[in-house]
């Protein structure tokens, strides 16, 4: 009888999934930026203009332009006349307007002497000096002095002027 | 006696045939293999390099860290309607994928005021293997004057996107290992 051989085939895989023979799926990514930025701060940019008046000869009123304070001089006024100084004052920023209001108003001698101030156009003042806006002080002699120490008053008024958005400002008073 | 001995040896042999013949039919079979193959899955490897440039030192401060993807900018007493830059430098390391970096998306918290744009230099494919660099630049401009501590600042966020791709081996040098 013939011998009957038997044959075991193995067969043995190995599979091997080290994909380093193939190539990984690669995803987009984003780069970032961030930060800050910020403005100069910087004062805005209003100021009295050499131009002054006055109501008569007795008023002198002065202001240098481009500067922040100016000067007012009254002499010889007499029982219940009434004098004016006016300055300009102009906005040199291109994209804020400015509001001029009253600070303060001392008058160190309120028994002869009554002192007010007004400011046209609202207040405003409009940008790149398109347009002026006028600060009238008024003067009058209420009591006529009898010592020489009430013969003359003091007098300072402060003006604020804050910034505004111009876009919002009223073609009223700046167009 | 000799005919039952014939008679033998014919059996035998015919068993012999029969198992032979047997033991030789032998069929085929398949052997198969199932399964799932996939591929890893990783980020592109590109990247902020260098060192950014400014166009005016006193006003900008620009950062970056090499090998992330990150980066900053601050800028500080900007006048009305002055632009500035920051510029970023950007590296490929992939051995064999190309990358495309494009704009992407700009947040500005105070739009009003900042305008915020950026641009990439290169609009062609990146090289791997930090063969080249591509530019992105920032720029940032005051529009308007601000009034208010509220109105004064703004904070920005831009991304650069970069996509994965293939290119001519003409455009890029050859892959080394």
């Amino acid at each position: 009888m013939k011998k009957r051989s038997n044959y075991l085939l193995v067969i043995l895989l190995a599979l091997s999934f080290l994909l380093g023979v193939g190539y990984a799926v690669v995803n987009s990514i984003s780069l970032t930026v961030t930060g800050t930025a910020s403005a100069v701060t910087e004062d805005l940019d209003v100021y009295f203009t050499s131009t002054t008046s006055g109501s008569n000869a007795k008023v002198t009123a002065n202001a240098v332009a481009g500067s922040l304070t100016a000067s007012i001089n009254v002499s010889d006024l007499t029982l219940n006349e009434t004098v004016t100084a006016t300055y300009n004052v102009e906005n040199n920023e291109t994209d804020v307007a400015a509001l001029l209001s009253q600070e303060s108003l001392t008058n160190s001698n309120t028994e002869h002497f009554t002192v007010s101030a007004t400011i046209d156009n609202s207040g405003y003042v409009c940008t790149n000096k398109s347009k002026t806006t006028k600060v009238t002080v008024t003067v009058k002699m209420i009591k006529t002095p009898v010592e020489s120490s009430d013969s003359s008053a003091n007098i300072t008024l402060k003006l604020k002027a804050e910034p505004k958005d111009a876009t919002t400002v009223s073609s009223t008073y700046c167009s | 006696m000799q005919t039952k001995n014939s008679i033998k040896l014919v059996i035998i042999l015919s068993l012999v045939l029969f198992l032979g013949v047997g033991y030789a039919v032998v069929n085929s079979i398949s052997l198969s293999v199932t399964g799932n193959v996939g591929a890893g899955s990783e980020n592109l490897k590109v990247h902020f390099t260098g060192t950014p440039k400014v166009s005016n030192a006193s006003k900008v401060t620009a950062t970056s860290t090499a090998g992330t993807l990150t980066a900053n900018v601050t800028v500080n007493n900007l006048a009305l309607n002055e632009t500035v830059t920051a510029t970023y430098y950007v590296t490929n390391n992939e051995k064999d994928v190309g990358a495309f970096i494009t704009k992407d998306a700009i947040t500005n918290s105070n739009p009003d005021y900042y305008e915020i744009t950026t641009s990439v230099k290169e609009s062609s494919v990146l090289c791997p293997q930090n063969a080249f660099t591509n530019e992105v630049t920032v720029s940032i401009k005051l529009k308007k004057t601000p009034i208010t501590t509220a109105d004064n600042s703004a904070n920005i966020s831009v991304k650069f996107n970069a996509e994965p791709t293939t290119y001519r081996t003409t455009d890029c040098p050859a892959y080394t290992q």
